[in-house]
């Protein structure tokens, strides 16, 4: 049976997309990752729809549509109906009071196996907060409940103060939360009153559990960190008086140090250093190192080019707008002199591979880290961009062995867990959150998990690029051969992205085709590889995987994008706000998804690897792969290997 | 990437502000900038002929420090043709080229072949001046070399300067000139200067 006729049969499957374009008469239409849309044409880019996102499998870019989900199997129907009834536990918070409008379905009449089988819908272990509340409001409600005694020391408030800071940017900006909190504080009373001094004992414990989620990442909200010095200020000019709570004012202390806000009159920061964030301006040396997290403010240098392939190096920020990008080019090119008409003003393009454009938009920010693997920035005037073309493939046909053929795939499946263990700490906790629910309130950056992602589509274009550019036929089996065996230590690392990403690549409609191919592989492989694709199966909302995971103890590299996707059903199943009040249920379980991702870092992971020169060249391997990720190449590849296998 | 073989690369070397970008943009869009943003790498395009057919003309220009080692190397070893800039107002430019002169020969082998072009930008600030040209000829003949004196600002020497180096290149014929039909950015420039270019 050939692998990828699963896929195909389920309007979910991550391949769907694809096999639109698969037949011979693909055509230029077809887009890497699949996925519909108008060909040609400027299309305005929506905010935040990046390419990194139109890169990944289809069935995170239409989350939870009705005929998106699998029609549960029946024994599941009967269930379902029961669950719908009964939310169980302390109920939801607002639905009590509120009627359910129409069209929309509160998250609880939704059963949990349709939501997560692995994780159903809790309901929060705090008691009702009461009255559901205005997002003004909310904060002072909840500082109330922390200062009142009962539950002063329960797990319980501990989770609804981590509740809260988690998903506070869903409900009110970063700054607005803190203006709260610090009027909050200003206005708790005397601290000789117990009240007030308990009210303030509230506010701290609030404050220093912000700073302990967000740490560096207030580096890149400076009015925010204002907001944070003065309440500091005012804390320390009580903190005398804290006698019982010495620990905590050290702590707030220390995390306000290592946040390292930015104050105003201070002089300009050092300046840093320029992170190589695209592969042209990588040294030898720094693939090599450990990665570290990617901000806002970081200075990065990127090449725009010309309809005619000419390009300049910008250096940028790499949180910069197109405006700013645009600025850049034409402070380089000099376009200043010339009358700035209309038609030359320019406009910035992302072009793929495979020749598909993206217009982006001029207020648009932080694009960098959104584009597709092979796409490039293009900034021409508005009447070229009909006639922008990508640029050639970087990627060279050697004859003879390549590297993937001389590493062992114990190496290179080591590797590849310990980089992708690098890039998934890499991703603070709340770029989850501000993945999946920025919009309304503005953006925080996101780069890191769109590293993240960008990469998972990387290795998944690997597999198939190696698979695909071997020609010897006995080879190109081994290779098939040895891609499940680094699959299947990656499973065993407790690696899911690495694993996913390589069968996903082995299932690319271009690879799985090679019926020849597949024949030459032993039985044991092709059984192993079975299991796999069951794995990997989205069916009944991707329940082996979640069972698999479930009993994986940390530290786990999840598959990220069907975090992701959990998080977007979240999302668009139930509002945030229900007449202007929020909703407390929701913010709940965003917030219990990313405690899961908590727990899966929980520990570190330990790799035994050696650090001979040998070990590093393969390190260095599995850190730049050159891949095709331009689909209609692919499948050329493919018919000249095997042209036509029925 | 895959060898272009229809494309001709010459890379522009130099230490930092002695006018690699200004030479460049002199030559290819015709225009000059008194304010200096350092360059990191960038690679311009233009039509030429080359053997009675056409190809495209690949103007490299390089960052003055040494920040990317390995770019330097690929844009050597990628290389055609070399121009070599300092400043006449700046001796220790001068001294700087010779690094990269030496590492040409040695990642080239054969520099005999490889048309190069020592070039003295800022021609303009002779008050200034700290290298002689005769100094510059001596070195040039003992690097075996062309030479010659430039200033992107007052636009003096320039075209010659890329069309002398082209002219140095005798494994095949390559010209600014393109018989028939001029390249778009010809147009342009043309259109920018509002006065026709020699043809
Ligand atoms: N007077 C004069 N100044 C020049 C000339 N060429 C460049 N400059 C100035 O020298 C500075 C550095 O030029 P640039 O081309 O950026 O140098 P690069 O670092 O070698 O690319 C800029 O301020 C230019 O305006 C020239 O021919 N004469
Ligand atoms: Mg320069």
């Amino acid at each position: 049976m050939k692998p990828l006729e699963k896929f195909l049969k389920k309007p979910t499957s991550q391949l769907a997309g694809r096999a639109v374009a698969a037949g011979p008469g693909g055509g230029p239409g077809g887009r890497p990752g699949g996925g519909g849309g108008p060909p040609g044409g400027p299309r305005a880019l929506q905010r935040r729809q990046s390419m990194s996102r139109l890169l990944l499998p289809a069935f995170l870019r239409e989350p939870h549509s009705d005929q998106g989900l699998e029609p549960p199997a029946e024994e599941d129907q009967a269930e379902l109906a029961g669950v719908a009834e009964d939310p169980g536990g302390g109920g939801p918070c607002w639905l009590q009071l509120d009627e359910v409008p129409g069209p929309l379905r509160s998250p609880s009449s939704y059963s949990s196996d349709e939501l997560s089988p692995g994780e159903p819908l809790t309901s929060p272990p705090w008691a009702p907060l009461g009255a559901p509340e205005r997002p003004e409001h909310l904060l002072d409600r909840v500082l109330e409940r922390l200062t009142s005694g009962a539950t002063r020391d329960s797990g319980a408030s501990d989770i609804l103060l981590d509740d809260i800071v988690l998903t506070h940017s869903l409900f009110l900006p970063t700054e607005k939360f803190l203006q709260a909190l610090h009027q909050y504080f200003v206005q708790a009373g005397d601290l000789e009153d117990p009240e007030g001094l308990s009210r303030k004992q509230a506010c701290l414990a609030m404050l220093l559990h912000f700073l302990d989620t967000y740490q560096g990442l207030l580096q890149e909200e400076e009015s925010a960190g204002h907001i944070i010095k003065d309440l500091y200020l005012l804390i320390m000019k009580d903190e005398s008086l804290y006698q019982d709570l010495r620990e905590d004012t050290l702590r707030l202390h220390q995390l306000v140090e290592t946040a390292e806000l930015k104050i105003p009159e201070d002089s300009q920061p050092p300046s840093r250093q320029v992170k190589p964030l695209f592969r042209h301006f990588r040294r030898i040396d720094s693939c090599l190192q450990t990665r570290v997290a990617f901000r806002g403010s970081d200075e990065i240098f990127c090449r725009v080019y010309m309809p005619d392939h000419s390009y300049v190096t910008i250096r940028s920020r790499l949180s910069a707008s197109v405006q700013d990008i645009l600025g850049s080019v034409t402070e380089k090119l000099q376009y200043s002199e010339e009358p700035a008409g209309r038609e030359e003003t320019l406009i910035l393009v992302a072009v793929a591979s495979s020749g598909e454009k993206v217009l982006l938009q001029p207020n648009e920010d932080c694009v960098f880290t959104t584009l597709g693997i092979n796409s490039h920035l293009f900034a021409c005037t508005r009447d070229s961009y009909e006639a922008l073309v990508p640029l050639p493939e970087e990627i060279q046909v050697s004859p003879g062995d390549t590297e993937i053929h001389r590493v062992e795939p114990e190496d290179v499946a080591n590797h590849l867990t310990a980089f992708h263990w690098e890039l998934f700490r890499c991703v603070h906790e709340l770029e989850f959150v501000d993945y999946v629910f920025h919009g309304e309130r503005g953006r925080r950056e996101t780069a890191n998990l769109e590293l993240l992602l960008q990469r998972c589509s990387e290795v998944t274009h690997w597999v198939a690029t190696e698979v695909l550019l071997c020609e010897a036929l006995s080879k190109r089996a081994q290779l098939l051969k040895k891609f499940i065996k680094i699959a299947a230590i990656c499973k065993q690392n407790q690696d899911l992205l690495s694993f996913y990403a390589v069968v996903m690549g082995l299932d690319n409609a271009a690879v799985s085709r090679l019926r020849l191919t597949w024949e030459k592989l032993p039985g044991k492989f092709k059984n192993l590889f079975r299991k796999f694709e069951n794995l990997t199966d989205p069916c009944r909302n991707h329940k082996s995987y979640r069972e698999v995971l479930s009993k994986m103890k940390p530290p786990v590299i999840p598959f990220v994008p069907l975090i992701l996707k959990d998080l977007t059903f979240l999302h668009e199943s139930s509002k945030t706000l229900v007449d202007g009040l929020v909703n407390l249920e929701k913010l709940h379980s965003v917030a219990e998804k990313v405690r899961t991702i908590r727990k899966y870092r929980s520990r570190p992971l330990c790799l035994d690897m050696e650090a001979s020169p040998h070990h590093l060249q393969t390190k260095a391997y599995v850190r730049q792969f050159q891949v095709i990720d331009n689909q209609n190449l692919l499948f050329d590849l493919s018919y000249k290997l095997e042209a036509n296998s029925q | 990437m895959p060898e272009q073989s229809n494309d001709y690369r010459v890379a522009v070397f130099g230490a930092g502000g002695v006018g690699k970008s200004s030479l460049v943009l002199r030559f290819v869009k015709g225009t000059f900038r008194e304010s200096y943003i350092p360059t990191v790498e960038d690679t311009y395009r233009q039509v030429i002929s080359c053997d009675k057919s056409i190809c495209t003309l690949q103007i490299t220009d390089t960052t003055g420090s040494h920040q990317f080692p390995a770019m330097q190397r690929l844009s050597i070893s990628k290389g055609h043709a070399f121009i070599l800039v300092y400043s006449i107002t700046s001796r220790q430019s001068l001294e700087e080229l010779k690094p990269i002169y030496e590492q040409i020969c040695e990642i080239k082998g054969d520099v005999d072949s490889i048309p190069i072009m020592l070039v003295g930008n800022k021609c303009d600030e002779s008050p200034s001046r700290e290298v002689q040209s005769s100094e510059a000829e001596a070195l040039a003949r003992s690097w075996k070399c062309a030479f010659m004196e430039t200033s992107a600002k007052l636009n003096h020497n320039v075209k010659e300067l890329f069309q002398e180096l082209l002219n140095l290149e005798k494994r095949r014929t390559v010209s600014l000139q393109i018989d028939g039909k001029k390249s778009k950015q010809q147009k342009r420039k043309e259109k920018l200067k509002g006065k026709c270019v020699v043809m």
